[in-house]
């Protein structure tokens, strides 16, 4: 008998069966043999998945602090706008290499949109480009740890499982020999 | 490898896999947690050493601020005004992380009680 993990995942990773009883399970599979392997092809799929995942939450928990870096770059040119200053900074021309800049009354700011690709905004707008940017990363960051959450729940009950079903066939095996050899 | 006689004959319920599944995941975010906080607690030195320069400094309109990859040009106020304002919201965020590795370490310390009393040696839960 077996019961369904509760909850399928949004993104659709398919949920482990919990087994009740190994006994009552192994009725339904050919030999333990045959049970073990294909529990183990699930795992080794799991774990493949959760591999890419948690690749993944890595690059987003890279990108999300440079995302809000450029957006608090935007914010400080509003803020010394605000106030009528000029700003001074000195800006990478290249590698190790810097030169003066003065800014003075930004109306627009370009942004890098990846691809070799730089568009003009005003700086408002590129403001609410920014903050939209940072939200679905951030979403995604979100959506990817609760897959990996799940993924780690079917990992653990998919080891557990072989692991019940090995130390059955084991003791099954054992009560066999010492019944044989009475 | 357990003698035959340390065996144990309970059955995992669901039960006992859910509260092995939430032992596994706490274990994870765990580590997490340790980690993110040692990255949090560098960029508190750093604000902190930055904002003790800056007292330190004589000259006004001396600081400049790297924000990415451009140095603005700030009074010395205005810095140190900023440089606290960041390191404020990194120490909340500092709390709030502990707080929950706090509460992550109770939670597992008291699922381990549960486990090992049905499970024995059984089951191994300490990888530290």
């Amino acid at each position: 008998m077996a019961a369904a993990l509760p909850s399928t995942n949004p993104r659709g990773i398919p949920a482990t069966k919990f087994i009740e009883s190994v006994a009552d399970f192994l009725k339904d599979e050919e030999s333990a043999d045959a049970a073990l392997k294909k529990m183990n092809e699930a795992y080794g799929t799991y774990k493949y998945l959760e591999e890419k995942l948690a690749a993944k939450k890595q690059s987003l928990k890279k990108k999300i602090p440079e995302m809000k870096k450029t957006r608090e770059a935007v914010l400080h040119l509003l803020s010394q706008k605000a106030e009528g200053k000029e700003i001074q900074a000195q800006f990478e021309l290249s590698d190790h290499v810097y030169t003066n800049a003065t800014i003075s009354g930004p109306e627009n700011v370009c942004l890098w949109l990846g691809a070799n690709v730089m568009v003009e905004y005003p700086i408002e707008d590129a403001l609410a480009v920014l903050e939209g940017n940072l939200a679905t990363a951030q979403e995604h960051l979100g959506q990817v740890t609760e897959d990996l959450q799940f993924l780690k729940a079917q990992i653990t009950t998919v080891e557990v499982n072989i692991a019940r079903v090995f130390n059955h066939d084991v003791k099954a095996r054992r009560r066999a020999r010492e019944a044989a050899s009475e | 490898m357990l003698q035959q006689q340390d065996e144990v004959e309970a059955e995992v319920t669901w039960e006992d896999q859910e509260m092995i599944n939430r032992f596994s995941l706490l274990n994870t975010r765990k580590f997490e947690l340790i980690s993110d906080l040692e990255e949090l607690k560098k960029e508190d030195s750093l604000l902190e050493d930055g904002i003790g320069e800056l007292y330190l400094a004589e000259e006004e309109g001396a600081a400049r601020l790297l924000v990415g990859e451009t140095l603005f040009h700030l009074d010395k106020d205005a810095a140190v005004s900023k440089l606290e304002a960041d390191q404020e919201r990194l120490q909340e965020e500092v709390a709030a992380l502990e707080k929950e590795l706090d509460e992550t370490r109770s939670t597992m310390a008291q699922l381990k009680v549960k486990l090992y009393a049905k499970f024995k040696n059984s089951i191994n839960l300490d990888d530290e």
